[in-house]
């Protein structure tokens, strides 16, 4: 098929029913990616190397325009794209594992979190209601990257996307670390990234599972709730291990640096304290996880395989929240820079 | 259920071929169906006579290589799924091989069965005697006495085929031919061809193999001893494939109005077509009319629709067929070739297996071959060859 | 085409006139031939020029199936 296509009685008016149709999209009204839009962002992203690798299931390799149009019609301003694209190859990485996070039951979504300038930039939120509804940024940037997948990797939900239940984070999975109410280096520069660039980490994660504690008034109680809550028996993380995310909210963070603790030191913590007795297992399951290769540690489960799989970044606003964010487990946690054109 | 095509194209010959062309041109989402290669009946001919003007020749193989490659680069999407059912209506649906598929129109292109005599015995004698394809099978019979069975010009065109390498070919004609007076005046010039008319086979002759056939005229019932037999009688349309449209009493479909029929989103083009006369040119015409009745289907008087860049664009990433080669377990001594069975196809072979052989000192070459040249490759034979063999030489082409 | 998929080398003996449409078949399948072309037409050729036909095979075949063996 040719790149740019006239179609027949549609207009701007009846758009999102012919879209539909043809099983674009994800379910949501999308723009039109008319190729005045199109030209449109790709000239925010010139002088920028638009090469990307092929896109799974399909092995499809996407163009700079193909890869705009689902940028425009996730609703992305020009600027959003180097961001996007940022993105979109740190999924490509084969530590990331596209094909099976496609592919799986699990209801993993490609978590998006973004350090840097480029936060302020595009007007990424950070703060509070950071994974919800409101901010245009998150929105659209977490949905750019998703409809690559689905539309140029061909990976729509009942055909490839094998979902058991799927998940709402599958609609978009993006926010910014709030770097500014952080009491800890910027995630980004711990990934290697220089203090002033901008980076994406992406992985196949699931939705975030809160983590209330108004009443722990010191680190170590704090961290006590979190690990009661990553213990959760029926998580990827115990059994296929992989990363996962703990994402502090900036009071819990707060307390925690005030009482000494390090990012290394919750790690360690948490590797050493948040495990699952054995007992919490149903034989059956144990046996599963035995034929899989997987053995407690003692009479307990822990959680991936070591401190290192856990990443602990700050995002949000005031309230003492935390979040636990599982993956799917066979992923990594893939960091690129955020490209930076004329 | 959405659409998940614009138009599909039931049969890649040559009025299929040109409609899905001219449809893919317009900007709508094509897909041709053909369950072996396209080409349709040009596969089975050598050389097409009239083409592109009258008393010019042009190879079949060239004339479909450029439908093809127009067709490809038009947009359409050739698929080798095996469609078994059309149901016409608003919303056409097909069933296929691959599952089921909607369209906002079809294009029925599929042209006409094989030729056959309805006698009793004579599935079985198919690829033993039998045959409809002179081009694939002359040879087979090279200095053997043959007959045709026919009254068109596609009967006496084959007929002419043969006789460059049949010792005798007997053309029975039921009532009187149809073919033209040019075709008469090179049928009459041939030493080789007699032409019987109001002729009729009633039975067939030979056990396994076909050796005879019984041919009654008004003179009365007598023998011909044949070693082939190539019917061009007895062809039928699509009717038992799509739903819900007229057909005739060949199973042609019937239109109101030249491609149309009477389901607005179907269209059907070429010898499917009741009444279409039986010429490359005419297919043409055809392709090229259905796939435009298709796009005016589609399209309403509103004028043109939104251009956008299709979101799901990409392409095949370079140099991808390098890793295809890992595979395979057999070692580099296990070399076979395999035969389309053409004319002089298993001698090219077997000449450029030998030169394999002594250049790499190899003990022995395997070798397999499909019965003739339009049918597709069995599954088994290709899950023998891959199994045992690290190289397998293929003809494909001539 | 369908044996290279299964990791089969199999190079493609074509005539010149099947070339594009062997190609366009191979685009439509997503596969990348090996292709030795050799001149058309095959049928009702005489033994000599036939041999004529095999000589120029085996001159593109051999080059092309060394190279198949020495990569893999």
């Amino acid at each position: 098929m040719s790149e740019v296509i006239e179609l027949p009685g549609v207009t701007e008016e009846n758009w999102h029913e012919l879209a539909w149709e043809r099983g674009w999209g994800d379910g949501l009204p999308t723009v039109p990616p008319t190729p005045a839009r199109v030209a449109a962002a790709l000239a925010a992203l010139e002088g920028i190397d638009l090469e990307l690798g092929p896109v799974p299931p399909s092995g499809l390799v996407p163009t700079p325009e193909s890869f705009a149009a689902n940028a425009v019609m996730a609703g992305c301003r020009p600027g959003d794209l180097p961001v996007v694209l940022a993105a979109v190859r740190a999924l490509l990485a084969p530590e990331y594992n596209l094909h099976g996070v496609l592919a799986t039951t699990h209801p993993c979504a490609p978590l998006v979190v973004v350090g840097g300038p480029v936060r302020a930039a595009v007007g990424l939120n950070s703060g509070g209601n950071c994974f919800g509804q409101g901010t245009r940024a998150n929105a659209v940037i977490g949905r750019a990257v998703q409809l690559v997948t689905t539309h140029i990797g061909g990976a729509r939900p009942g055909s490839m996307d094998r979902s058991t239940q799927g998940t709402p984070a599958k609609y978009s999975w993006c926010f910014g670390e709030n770097e500014e109410e952080s009491p800890f280096e910027p995630f980004s520069v711990r990934r290697g990234f220089a203090p002033g660039e901008s980076a994406v980490t992406v992985a196949a994660c699931e939705g975030p599972h809160n983590i209330n504690d108004h009443g722990s008034t010191t680190g170590l109680g704090l961290l006590m709730t979190i690990a009661g809550t990553m213990t959760a028996a029926g998580s990827n993380n115990v059994y296929v291990k992989g990363p996962h995310f703990l994402v502090l909210g900036p009071e819990h963070a707060a307390t925690l640096h005030r009482d000494g603790w390090t990012v290394e030191a919750i790690r360690d913590w948490l590797w050493e304290r948040a495990r699952i007795p054995v007992a919490q297992f149903s034989e059956e399951n144990r046996r599963q996880f035995e034929d899989w290769g997987v053995k407690p540690d003692g009479d307990q489960y822990t959680v991936s395989t070591g401190s290192e799989m856990l990443h602990v970044l700050v995002a949000g606003g005031a309230g003492k929240h935390s979040a636990w964010i599982p993956s799917f487990g066979a992923t990594a946690a893939v960091s690129r820079a955020v490209p930076v054109g004329r | 259920m959405s659409s998940d095509w614009d138009v599909a194209v039931v049969g890649a010959g040559v009025a299929g071929l040109t409609a899905a062309r001219v449809a893919a041109q317009a900007g709508l989402r094509v897909v041709a169906y053909d369950r072996m290669a396209p080409g349709g009946q040009l596969v089975n001919l050598t050389a097409l006579h009239d083409v592109p003007g009258p008393g010019e020749v042009t190879p079949s193989a060239e004339l479909l290589g450029r439908l093809v490659a127009a067709a490809e680069a038009a947009g359409v999407t050739m698929s080798f799924a095996e469609v078994t059912r059309v149901h016409a209506g608003a919303s056409p649906r097909l069933e296929t091989s691959e599952g089921e598929v909607g369209a906002g129109a079809v294009v029925v292109a599929t042209g006409l069965s094989a030729g056959r005599l309805g006698l009793p015995g004579e599935e079985l004698l198919v690829g033993r005697g039998i045959s409809t394809c002179a081009g694939c099978d002359g040879p087979l019979f090279r200095g053997r006495a043959v007959a045709v069975v026919g009254d068109d010009d596609w009967t006496a065109e084959e007929a002419l085929e043969l006789a460059e390498v049949a010792a005798a070919v007997t053309v029975l004609v039921p009532g009187r031919p149809g073919w033209s007076a040019e075709r008469a005046a090179r049928l009459a010039a041939s030493g080789r061809i007699e032409v019987l008319t109001g002729a009729t086979v009633t039975a067939l002759r030979g056990e396994g193999v076909l050796s005879g056939v019984v041919v009654a005229t008004s003179g009365g019932e007598r023998e011909l001893a044949v070693d082939g037999l190539f019917p061009y009688v007895g062809r039928r349309g699509p009717g038992a494939l799509v739903d819900g449209v007229a057909t005739d009493e060949s199973g042609r479909v019937r239109t109101d109005d030249g491609v149309r029929t009477a389901v607005p989103t179907v269209f059907v083009a070429g010898d499917a077509r009741s009444g279409a006369p039986d010429s490359v040119p005419s297919a043409e015409a055809d392709g090229a009319a259905a796939g435009a009745a298709a796009v005016a289907a589609l399209r309403p008087a509103a004028g043109r629709g939104l251009r956008i860049v299709d979101p799901t664009f990409g392409v095949q990433p370079a140099g991808s067929a390098a890793e295809i080669l890992s595979g395979g377990t057999a070692e580099w001594t296990e070399v076979a070739l395999f035969s389309n069975s053409k004319p002089n196809a298993t001698e090219l072979l077997r000449g450029v297996g030998e030169r394999l052989q002594a250049h790499w000192e190899l003990p022995e070459i395997g070798f397999a071959s499909k019965p003739n040249a339009s049918a597709a490759a069995d599954k088994d034979v290709i899950d023998w060859l891959s199994q045992r063999y690290k190289m397998v030489l293929v003809a494909v082409g001539d | 085409m369908e044996l290279e998929k299964r990791g089969v080398v199999a190079p493609l003996l074509v005539t010149s006139t099947f070339l594009p449409l062997v190609e366009a078949q191979a685009k439509a399948r997503r596969v990348t031939p090996r292709v030795v072309v050799v001149p058309h037409p095959v049928g009702g050729l005489n033994e000599a020029e036939l041999a004529e036909r095999i000589e120029a095979a085996a001159g593109a075949l051999l080059p092309l199936a060394d190279e198949a063996r020495g990569s893999a």
